[in-house]
């Protein structure tokens, strides 16, 4: 059959399953920012200047807690599984089990397990008091670094468990070449291991990146006071019932991992290009 | 023949009303399957309402009442958007009341079904304060085994009292005790001075670290956990835990008086019905009870005569603790919770100049 009239009969299904879709979408992000505009004219400029220094803070706090933590996890998880790979079978499957156990484990569960172990009374802050490394209980809890701390850990295991996948994927004959040519440890992981796993941990750190940005527990269980991410506040004004305020700086504050999102998937092709 | 046809027609037809009234009396409902929906907190004081207002209630009427919790404040916003309502009955906190009643979120309350003796500013246009609970400083006897009647001012000493602090996400609870902890005095606290309420608390904020909490039990925890010296935190909770064997302390001095409300969603199902229950939850009666499963005071003055001395000092509004605490003024919040709202979020950004 002819591409052409394969293409034809086609058409009906494409439009029913990309266009439709994407109308909805336009709509869904429209709808938003149209009852915002709307919402915005209600105010006095003594109010709009006020929300938009607050929506300002937001966004480039949790910029900062979400990238923080994508890069902890990302770079971690990528030394993890660089580690692991070179142990014989059943070590590295079983250093695997243990670091994706958390996932199976209730994320509230695995937060109050982090409070107990990074609380003031608790056996970390015990260990860095009788060491006499600090003199007082370090604030890891209801801090900025409780934030990140919390992000890190909800974000590691299934990140390990990726970069094991990509570390895995790495074509065996590029290590048998590298070996067969005389080369270190050092060099095979200067030439093959890390340029072959980089558009992965790039690709991860998007996703980490995004997943950090979104999420709504592990700051408002383990944040402090100047902590308020994007959806803490989201939360909060649907609370009082400012909703049209809540869906179009929703809609806004989607475009920050949506463009990194686009521009790191990008420089990921450019890395991949590289390789072939 | 015809006039026989006509009476058994006419007899047809009034068996048909007969039955069509049983089902649907009154308004729509059978005598027996009056019911409806009441949310509330859950934990001690559900259970006190259960045995004070629930069943008394429904010994009384033969209505029957589900329970369930009172949802997130977005979902009432929800329900007046949506023409629904999954509930009746909320148990909601004071803000809420004056935030939600002029968006039209909520129902106007019955006046003439309500008991005359209720304490002033008890009822307003869209709730009914159902009993009065205090915020309080309340500290780890542990860590200060002689502290005592601790106020505001030394909630703001941390050269005394040294440690974090424990601080209600609620402008309201923040900016009056500033203001006390600054030297105001409780009588002249309304209308509250902003701006020197915000720069003591920027203060608090440069001698320790402020913990933010929004659930009641939080306190409890952080108190316990050490995470903070002290904390404001409300008297039920802290009795309730001291009960419970927990070396907690609290204080009355400059406690700020406050209320929890019973409101009608807008599109509730049974309006009537639940202010026929909203009526008897403020009967003397019924608010004796309450206060003796629970320490939070009546609303209703004839209650304070069923109450004895022991029971009644336990309760922030008791007539023996009035003189050391302060009743928080909803008309000014009223009137300035938006403005003073995006300040508190700028506060707690750091953004305040």
């Amino acid at each position: 059959m002819h591409p052409q009239s394969q293409l034809g009969n086609r058409t009906p299904f494409v439009a029913v399953s990309f266009l439709l879709p994407a109308l909805l979408l336009a709509a869904g992000l429209a709808a938003p920012l149209i009852a915002g505009i709307l919402d915005l004219a209600t105010l006095d400029s003594r109010a709009v200047h006020a929300q938009s220094r607050i929506l300002a803070a937001v966004l480039s706090r949790t910029v900062a807690f979400a990238a923080i933590s994508a890069c902890a996890a990302t770079l971690t998880a990528w030394t993890f599984a660089l580690a692991i790979d070179s142990l014989n079978v059943p070590l590295r499957k079983a250093l695997l089990t243990i670091s994706v156990i958390p996932v199976v484990v209730h994320f509230l569960l695995r937060t109050y397990g982090l409070h107990i172990l990074f609380g003031p009374k608790g056996p970390i802050n015990a260990a860095l008091m009788s060491s006499g490394l600090v003199q007082n209980s370090v604030p890891f809890t209801y801090s900025a670094a409780g934030t990140c701390l919390a992000l890190t850990s909800w974000l590691l295991p299934i990140s390990a468990l990726f970069m094991h996948m990509a570390v895995r994927h790495v074509p065996s004959v590029l290590y048998d070449a590298a070996h067969s040519l005389g080369a270190s440890p050092w060099a095979t992981l200067k030439t093959v291991s890390l340029p072959q796993t980089f558009p992965a941990a790039l690709l991860l750190f998007a996703l980490n990146f995004a997943l950090g940005y979104g999420t709504y527990l592990s700051p408002e269980l383990l944040g402090g006071l100047e902590d308020v991410t994007v959806v803490r506040l989201i939360a909060q004004m649907l609370r009082e019932g400012r909703s049209a305020e809540a869906a179009w700086f929703g809609t806004i504050a989607t475009a920050i991992p949506v463009t990194l999102f686009v521009i790191l998937t990008k420089v990921r092709s450019l890395a991949l290009e590289q390789l072939s | 023949m015809n006039a026989k046809k006509a009476v058994s027609t006419i007899a047809v037809l009034a068996v048909i009303a007969g039955l069509l009234a049983w089902a649907f009396w009154p308004d729509g409902k059978t005598p027996s399957s009056r019911k409806i929906v009441v949310g509330s907190w859950g934990g001690a004081y559900q259970t006190a309402q259960r045995k004070a207002f629930f069943e008394p209630f429904m010994a009384k009427t033969s209505m029957q009442i589900t329970e369930t919790s009172t949802p997130d404040y977005g979902k009432i916003y929800e329900w007046q958007r949506s023409g629904t309502a999954s509930a009746d009955v909320l148990d909601v906190e004071t803000f809420f009341v004056f935030q939600a009643g002029p968006k039209g979120a909520l129902a106007p309350i019955d006046r003439n079904l309500l008991p005359k003796n209720l304490m002033e500013g008890a009822v307003t246009d869209f709730g009914v304060a159902s009993c009065a609970y205090a915020e309080i400083v309340a500290w780890n006897s542990q860590t200060f085994p002689d502290a005592s009647n601790l106020n505001w001012s030394d909630f703001w000493d941390t050269a005394k009292y040294p440690g974090p602090r424990g601080l209600r996400d609620l402008p309201a609870t923040g900016l009056e005790a500033a203001l006390m902890a600054d030297g105001v005095s409780p009588k002249d606290l309304y209308p509250l001075d902003v701006d020197r309420a915000f720069r003591k608390l920027d203060e608090l904020r440069n001698s320790t670290r402020i913990i933010l909490w929004s659930s009641g039990s939080k306190p409890v925890e952080l108190l316990r956990d050490g995470t903070v010296a002290l904390s404001t935190a409300w008297n039920g909770r802290i009795y309730d835990a001291r009960h419970e064997g927990l070396p907690l302390a609290m204080s009355f001095n400059q406690a700020t008086l406050d209320w929890l409300w019973w409101v009608i969603p807008a599109n509730a199902a049974n309006k009537k019905e639940s202010m026929e229950f909203i009526a008897f939850t403020l009967q003397a009666e019924s608010q004796k009870l309450l206060a003796l499963n629970i320490p939070y005071g009546p609303t209703n003055s004839d209650a304070w005569s069923l109450l004895d001395e022991e029971s009644s000092k336990a309760l922030a509004n008791s007539p023996q603790n009035m003189d050391r605490i302060v009743v928080r003024d909803n008309k000014w919040w009223a009137e300035h919770e938006q403005t003073i709202s995006d300040r508190w979020r700028e506060w707690k950004l750091k953004l305040e100049q």
